[in-house]
C-alpha cells in the first residue's frame, strides 16, 4: 500500500505543517475576523431593532393606557352629564306637573264655585217659583186666611230642611 | 484494468533535499497547497462584499463558521471558543482535502497515513499544550481518574496513556480507511465502464451515484474528525 510507504512520510509531514499552519494563519488573521465582524454587526443591528421594538411596544402600551384612561374619563363625564340631564328633566317634569295640578285645582275651584252659585241661584228660583205657585194655589183655593208671610216661612223651613 | 491502488502513489514534482531528509514537493503536497488555495479563494470571493443581510455567497462562510462554532460549543463548552480558529482550520483542511480528491486524476492526501497522522499529531500536541497551560502539573492527573486508589496507579496510568495516545491513531485510521475504500471502489467500478463497452453505462450510472455518496462521506468524515477533535480538546480543557 502506497499509504504505508515511509519514503514520503517526512515530505508529507513537512508540507502538511506548512500548509496547515499557513491556512491557520489565514483563517485566524484574515477570514475569521471578517466573518466575526459581520456577524457582530448583524447581532448589534438585531439588538438595536429589538430595543427599538421594545420601546415601540412600550409606547404602544402607554398609548393604549392613555386611550383607556381617556375613554374611562369620557364615559364618566358622559354619565355625569346624563345624570344632570335626567335630574333637570325630572325637575322640569315635576314643575310642569305642579303647574298642571295648580291649574286643574283652580279650574276645579272655579267649577265648584260655579256649581255652588248655580245651585244657590236654582234654590232661589225654586223659592220664588214655589212662593208664586203657593200664592196662586191659595188665591185659587181662596185661602185668604193664610198670610203670605206664613207661606214664606213655611217654604223657607221646607227648603232649609 | 489498472491497479486501483495506483491512485495513491506519491509522485515527486519538485525534488527537495534538506539536512539529509527528502522534503520533495509531491502530488500530495500539491493537493495540500490546493486545499489551502481553494479554501482561501472561496472565502475571499464569498466575503468580498459583506452586507448585514447576507447574499447567497456570503452565507456559505457564515454558515460554515456558525456550524463549526456551535459544534465546538456543544462538545467542548463556550470556554473552548478561543481555540475556534484551530478547529475551524482542521475542519476546512480535511473537508477540502476529501472533496478535492473526488475530482478525476486528482490526489486524496487525506487517504495517506502520514498526512492525516501528522494532522492528528498536531491536534494532539495542541491539546497537550492547552492542557499543560491551563492545569500546569495538574494536567498529569488526566492519566489518573478521580476516585482511583493510589495503589492502582501503576496499572491505571499506562492504560490511560495508551487510551490517550490511541486517540490520534483512531482519528487517523478512521479517516484514512474511509477515504481509501471509497476511492478504491470508485476506481474499480470506473474500470468496468471501459471493460464492458456499451454495457458500461450501468457501472457509469452506479459510479455517478457513488460519487454523490462519496461527497457526502467526504463531508461526514470531516465532520466526525472535527467532532472528535472538539471532544479531545474538551478533555484537555476540563477536568477528568
Amino acid at each position: 500500500m502506497p499509504q504505508l510507504n515511509p519514503t514520503w512520510f517526512i515530505s508529507q509531514f513537512f508540507w502538511l505543517c506548512i500548509c496547515f499552519f499557513f491556512m491557520l494563519f489565514l483563517m485566524s488573521k484574515v477570514f475569521i475576523p471578517k466573518i466575526k465582524d459581520i456577524l457582530e454587526q448583524r447581532q448589534r443591528k438585531i439588538d438595536d431593532y429589538l430595543v427599538k421594538a421594545h420601546q415601540l411596544k412600550e409606547q404602544a402600551e402607554e398609548s393604549l393606557k392613555k386611550y383607556h384612561d381617556a375613554l374611562a374619563q369620557a364615559t364618566a363625564e358622559a354619565n355625569k352629564a346624563l345624570e344632570a340631564s335626567r335630574a333637570e328633566m325630572n325637575a322640569y317634569v315635576a314643575k310642569k306637573q305642579d303647574e298642571a295640578a295648580q291649574k286643574l285645582n283652580a279650574k276645579l275651584a272655579e267649577g265648584e264655585a260655579q256649581i255652588k252659585e248655580t245651585r244657590e241661584k236654582a234654590i232661589k228660583e225654586v223659592k220664588n217659583v214655589s212662593q208664586e205657585w203657593a200664592l196662586d194655589i191659595i188665591a185659587k183655593l181662596e185661602l185668604n186666611k193664610i198670610d203670605a208671610d206664613d207661606i214664606k216661612n213655611s217654604i223657607k223651613k221646607v227648603v232649609n230642611d | 484494468m489498472s491497479n486501483p491502488m495506483e491512485q495513491f502513489n506519491i509522485q515527486p514534482i519538485i525534488p527537495i533535499k534538506a539536512g539529509g531528509y527528502d522534503i520533495s514537493f509531491t502530488n500530495s503536497s500539491l493537493f495540500m497547497v490546493l486545499a489551502v488555495v481553494v479554501s482561501a479563494l472561496l472565502f475571499t470571493i464569498c466575503l468580498r462584499k459583506r452586507t448585514i443581510v447576507p447574499s447567497l455567497s456570503q452565507s456559505i462562510p457564515e454558515a460554515l463558521y456558525e456550524f463549526v462554532s456551535s459544534l465546538l460549543k456543544e462538545n467542548a463548552g463556550a470556554e473552548a471558543l478561543r481555540y475556534f480558529p484551530f478547529i475551524f482550520t482542521v475542519f476546512l483542511f480535511v473537508a477540502f482535502g476529501n472533496l478535492l480528491g473526488l475530482f478525476p486524476y486528482s490526489f486524496t492526501f487525506t487517504s495517506h497515513v502520514a498526512a492525516v497522522g501528522g494532522l492528528s499529531l498536531i491536534a494532539l500536541m495542541f491539546n497537550i499544550c492547552i492542557g499543560i497551560k491551563k492545569k500546569k502539573w495538574g494536567y498529569w492527573r488526566t492519566f489518573m481518574p478521580n476516585g482511583i486508589p493510589l495503589a492502582l496507579a501503576p496499572l491505571i496510568m499506562p492504560i490511560e496513556m495508551i487510551s490517550f495516545l490511541s486517540k490520534p491513531f483512531s482519528l487517523t485510521v478512521r479517516l484514512v480507511a474511509n477515504m481509501t475504500v471509497g476511492h478504491i471502489m470508485l476506481k474499480i467500478i470506473a474500470g468496468f465502464v471501459l471493460a464492458l463497452g456499451v454495457g458500461g453505462v450501468v457501472p457509469l450510472l452506479f459510479n455517478s451515484c457513488i460519487v454523490v455518496f462519496e461527497i457526502f462521506i467526504a463531508l461526514l468524515q470531516a465532520f466526525i474528525y472535527t467532532v472528535l477533535s472538539c471532544i479531545y480538546l474538551s478533555d484537555a480543557i476540563h477536568s477528568h
